[in-house]
């Protein structure tokens, strides 16, 4: 897709990067990426995608703005409140970015809708507020396999990692690591959360991607851990489950093929 | 005769026990002890945290066979969900 002469001065910065370049510029032009939850993760990262010159957007969420989220949420002001998220963030990204095309769903995503949403999106970033969502969003981007890259935020500590079946099936998905059942004890509302703890995870995590659609850097295999009292990121590997429900069927016939396509190098 | 006694159980202690860093803190547990023991010793709920052994995620449904080793160094954390 070929950049228009605004275009190469505006992300001159980006593709004077050797890991960007024309071609880099190109590929974020063409991607199509889609943001769950448009709170204070999916409102930052939703802006710095659109900055980014990625051609297609698309914000799915079904809250309201609330007074309470103005603090972290800096897309929004007062004039927002009561307003849908996704279609509030989609006008706003529209009038700043004109270069991307920018959808708003207002919709909560489930597993009865997810596939449609899904299916439509090269790559796909869990910014929800809720365990449910984030193993709906995991379990409908593992069938197809959609890369995802999940983050998320409490107190003063987050989390995130990307999950690329294809690219890193040792890795596993979501549920490798939290199970259906697991259990949250620590959220936004009840823990309560700072703005710049929010704003870190949600730029690492849209750096993530950039990386992903550009394909260049180490993104897959690892969880990034980040602590806002202590200031100290950890680093640990991912393990898949091989008996996970969600992604060992999946995961076991990417693999069988992987062995075959071995097999026959061989020869 | 009663400090021979202290001093040779403190000697099967040591037979006994292991010492791991849990969450950067020195912990010394029994020999054997899994690291599903690990957690609910911990009086935590196994279902609220993940947990990462020498630098790696150990998935959930492994911790009932997964025995701890001395100087494991193993990080507990909350599942948190917030965006
Ligand atoms: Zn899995």
């Amino acid at each position: 897709m070929p950049l228009s002469d605004d275009e190469f001065m505006r992300y001159s910065r980006q593709i004077l990067l050797p890991e960007v370049g024309e071609l880099g510029q190109s590929a974020l032009k063409k991607a199509k990426v889609l943001i769950v939850g448009v709170g204070g993760l999916g409102q930052l990262a939703a802006q710095y995608l659109a900055a980014a010159g990625v051609g297609q957007l698309t914000l799915v969420d079904d809250d309201r703005v609330e007074r309470s989220n103005l603090p972290r949420q800096l897309l929004f002001d007062d004039k927002d409140i009561g307003e849908y998220k996704s279609s509030r963030a989609r006008d706003k990204l529209m009038q700043r970015y004109p270069n991307s095309e920018i959808n708003g769903i207002i919709k909560r995503l489930s597993l009865d809708n997810a596939s449609g949403i899904i299916e439509w999106a090269d790559i796909v970033l869990d910014c929800s507020d809720n365990l449910v969502t984030r193993h709906h969003v995991n379990q409908t981007c593992v069938s197809f396999p959609t890369p995802l890259v999940t983050a998320s935020v409490a107190h003063f500590s987050g989390f995130l990692f990307a999950v690329d079946l294809k690219q890193a099936p040792d890795a596993g998905c979501y549920a490798c690591l939290f199970p259906q059942d697991s259990i949250v004890t620590k959220s936004c509302s009840t823990a309560g959360v700072l703005g710049p703890m929010v704003g870190t995870l949600a730029s690492i995590q849209t750096l993530m991607v950039i990386n992903l659609l550009l394909g260049v850097g180490k993104v897959c295999g690892k969880l990034l851990r980040f602590n806002g009292l202590e200031f100290k990121w950890r680093e640990a590997s991912l393990s898949r489950n091989p008996k996970c429900p969600v992604c060992a069927g999946v995961i076991n016939p990417l693999l069988l093929d992987a062995q075959k396509e071995v097999c026959h190098a061989e020869y | 005769m009663q400090s021979i006694n202290r001093g040779d159980e403190v000697m099967e202690n040591d037979d006994l026990m292991i010492e791991l860093l849990m969450n950067d803190k020195a912990l010394v547990i029994p020999k054997g002890m899994s690291l599903a023991g690990l957690v609910t010793k911990q009086q935590i709920e196994p279902k609220s945290v993940a947990l990462v052994c020498n630098g790696e995620i150990v998935p959930r449904a492994h911790w009932q066979e997964r025995v701890c080793e001395d100087a494991d160094e193993i990080e507990i954390f909350s599942v948190v969900a917030g965006g």
